[in-house]
């Protein structure tokens, strides 16, 4: 019997924990844990997910598009766009497509080969026997004519990269298979050893000196493979289906295939080893004419288009092999504040935050001060005077700032308004800087010591006269920065630091603008508009808007520095929530208090965020 | 079957929902007035650890058309509210701007 050692050239390592077992952690990873005196491996999950679809869809027969380039920047030659031109391309970026340069020959079921900035289109077909040589390269932009083919031909085999192609099989005139190989340098092709089975649509990977031609037709369906090794072909292993015009990725010691035809319309994957071919999870949508991208590794493959039961599709699906398990991000129940308010200085950490002055139930402003530990709330020092639509800002219950804010006169709609600075240091409040204008409804974030405030009002609330100054505080004094794109209020809308904070204007049109310690700019468009949000997080790549509008809601939305994204959903809708900002990161957010007019809320909330574990599975011998 | 459970509940704030409990079962709260006061409305996913859950924790199980007057009930409130809500001289538009839009009618699932 063969050893593990023998098998993989290494011994399996001897560890006290899971967690320090392999450096690399890598699906098939075998360890011994000597405290549990147990085999342990990282076992690989497989599964199809589907992402966005391309617009343009490809209305031929046969093996139409050609995909390049890997799961999160492939490259795919569409063809029937505008009808009957067969020069579209798209690209695809882990998420979504964008229109990619047209061919400058136009075709349809060609090969291809490399990446999204350095493919490889050759041959192909714009119907019938009108089979093409044409070979082109794109840059990442636009297409360039490089040597034909020697041999022109439609649903060929290819593999390789822009400049070390290979292009196998196929036929000419339609459905007369060939068995002609050629090699691309970069420049022009050269005719190689022939396959030994003249074949089309055939499923293909690998590189000019290590590649599969995998089952299609000769002329009837075969599973059979053979293996070129950079200078002749060899017979390999038959895959458990036979099928034509599928899609496969990868490379000759870990390669799949995907789709097809049986010549039913098939779903099924197939995965090799480097010695046999598995049964793999099923592509969510079945189809055949489908392409992957050729340059992604067969435990990253990527399938696209192709024709499913009931017409020719776009649709996209990624496949992932991983032992990693997911937890999903959630919000849950904290401590009840001791009093339902919104609208007071806020600032902290979810285990270490803090709530000042406000509008308590009564609709007025308050001066009380209320500390959370993570599980409970309790008084602090109250502020000097009382404040709502407060800034907050700060790192704890023992580090904070609020400035600005407002006072009733009487009732509202009469205030007056406040440029002061308030320090607290776990118990009591004492004078700082005053802001550089009289203004309520400020967006505060960063600490005590280096603090930043963007927007607010000069009138009441909400209303007309709002600003677009900002200004940034170090400990002592307050200094004007640059003005925000819109004026607005942003009460609670700021988050960030002094040199990487983004917010959402509390008015409309609600836009989202990035600070980078310089200037403000345009940040991505929230997914939607509302007022009265709360904003929260560390940075402008690192942030989170919940709840918020006149009828208030529970979602959340989360920044990447590029674009916003759905998140959980808090558990009880509301507006006007008070939050830990500047130094609490999104995964670990906390939000409280809030109002559902005409009442106000004393609800805590705290996040957690999405996690992934290396999960190990125990090799059990019994 | 039904998807949702409806229940009224206080919110005893730490653990009275756990994040776990958000990955198990749809949850979500409302404000509801009973009349009297106002009260949590929950709506929860319709499996077994949402209907234990909403037992664990006292709550009063209702109909989807008794969680709905509940809600209707605090929206009334909050759209009189505003109604009443008004400065002199102040236009329609100026009154969006100073307060918000008037609020709505919440929609349970």
């Amino acid at each position: 019997m063969s050893t593990y050692k023998e098998l993989k050239g290494l011994r399996v390592k001897y560890v006290p924990t899971d967690t320090t077992a392999p450096s690399t952690a890598a699906s098939g990873d075998v360890w011994y844990n000597t405290t549990t005196s147990q085999l342990k491996a990282y076992v690989g999950i497989s599964a199809w997910a589907s992402s966005a679809p391309y617009a343009q869809v490809m209305a031929a027969g046969g093996t139409n598009d050609t995909g390049m380039g890997t799961q999160t920047a492939a490259l795919v030659t569409i063809g029937n766009t505008p009808p009957g031109t067969f020069v579209a391309t798209a690209e695809y970026n882990g998420s979504g497509w964008a229109a990619g340069g047209n061919l400058n020959t136009g075709r349809y079921q060609a090969g291809g080969a490399g990446t999204q900035t350095a493919g490889l289109v050759f041959g192909g077909t714009t119907g019938g026997d009108n089979m093409k040589d044409e070979t082109e390269e794109y840059d990442g932009s636009s297409w360039t004519e490089s040597g034909d083919l020697n041999t022109a031909r439609r649903a060929h085999g290819r593999a390789g990269t822009q400049t070390a192609g290979l292009a196998f099989g196929g036929s000419y005139p339609a459905s007369t298979e060939k068995n002609e190989t050629e090699e691309y340098n970069g420049t022009s092709w050269s005719e190689q050893d022939n396959l030994s089975d003249a074949r089309d649509f055939m499923a293909s990977l690998g590189i000019q000196t290590a590649a599969f031609a995998i089952s299609g037709e000769s002329p009837s369906l075969v599973a059979t493979v053979e293996e070129y090794n950079g200078s002749s072909w060899t017979s390999g292993t038959n895959i458990n289906t036979a099928r034509f015009a599928a899609g496969a990725g990868g490379t000759t010691s870990a390669g799949i295939i995907f789709g097809g035809g049986e010549p039913g319309i098939s779903a099924k994957s197939e995965s090799w080893d480097g010695t046999s071919w598995s049964e793999g999870p099923d592509l969510g949508t079945g189809r055949k004419s489908l392409t992957g991208a050729v340059a992604a590794p067969s435990t990253l493959a990527l399938a696209m288009g192709g024709e499913d039961p009931s017409d020719w599709t776009g649709a996209t699906e990624e496949y992932n092999n991983s032992f990693q398990v997911i937890t999903a991000g959630a919000w849950a129940s904290g401590g009840a504040m001791p009093v339902a308010v919104y609208a007071g200085a806020s600032f902290g950490i979810q285990t270490s935050a803090v709530h000042s002055g406000g509008v308590p139930p009564a609709n007025q402003a308050a001066n009380n001060t209320y500390e959370y530990n993570g599980s409970a709330w309790s008084s602090g020092g109250a502020l000097p005077a009382n404040r709502q639509q407060v800034a907050g800002a700060g790192a704890s219950e023992t580090s904070g700032l609020a400035f600005c804010g407002s006072i009733p006169t009487n009732n509202q709609p009469s205030f007056t308004f406040h440029n002061n600075t308030y320090e607290y240091d776990g118990s009591s409040w004492t004078n700082g800087g005053n802001y550089t204008a009289t203004l309520t409804g400020v967006g505060g974030a960063g600490t005590q010591t280096a603090a930043i405030g963007a927007g607010g009002t000069s009138t009441a609330p909400g209303a007309p006269g709002m600003t677009n100054t900002s200004a940034t505080y170090n400990g002592s004094s307050w200094t004007a920065g640059p003005n925000t794109g819109t004026s607005a209020t942003r009460p609670n809308m700021v988050t960030g630091t002094t040199t990487s904070a983004v917010s959402i204007a509390n008015t409309p049109p609600f836009g989202c603008e990035e600070f980078d310690g310089s200037s403000w700019t345009t940040g991505g468009a929230p997914i939607s508009a509302g007022y009265s949000r709360i904003h929260t997080g560390t940075s402008n790549s690192d942030a989170l808007v919940a709840g918020g509008d006149a009828t208030p809601r529970a979602q959340c939305e989360s920044y990447n520095g590029t674009a916003w994204a759905t998140s959980p959903n808090l558990g009880v809708a509301r507006a006007n929530m008070g939050s830990a900002r500047g130094v609490a990161p999104t995964a670990a957010a906390i939000v409280f208090g809030g109002s559902t007019p005409p009442g106000n809320h004393n609800q805590t909330e705290e996040f957690t965020g999405e996690t992934t574990a290396d999960t190990a599975s125990t090799i059990d011998f019994d | 079957m039904a998807l949702f459970i409806y229940g009224v509940a206080a919110n005893t704030g730490k653990g009275f929902f756990t994040a776990e409990d958000r990955r198990n079962f749809f949850l979500r709260g409302y404000r509801g007035h009973d009349g009297s006061n106002y009260v949590d409305v929950w709506a929860i996913g319709a499996n077994e650890r949402g209907a234990c859950w909403l037992a664990d924790r006292g709550g009063t199980e209702k109909t989807k058309a008794e969680a709905q007057a509940l809600l209707k009930a605090a929206d009334d409130l909050a759209r009189t509210a505003w109604d009443n809500d008004n400065v002199s001289g102040e236009s329609a538009d100026e009154k969006v701007v100073r307060i918000g839009e008037k609020p709505g009618f919440t929609t349970i699932p």
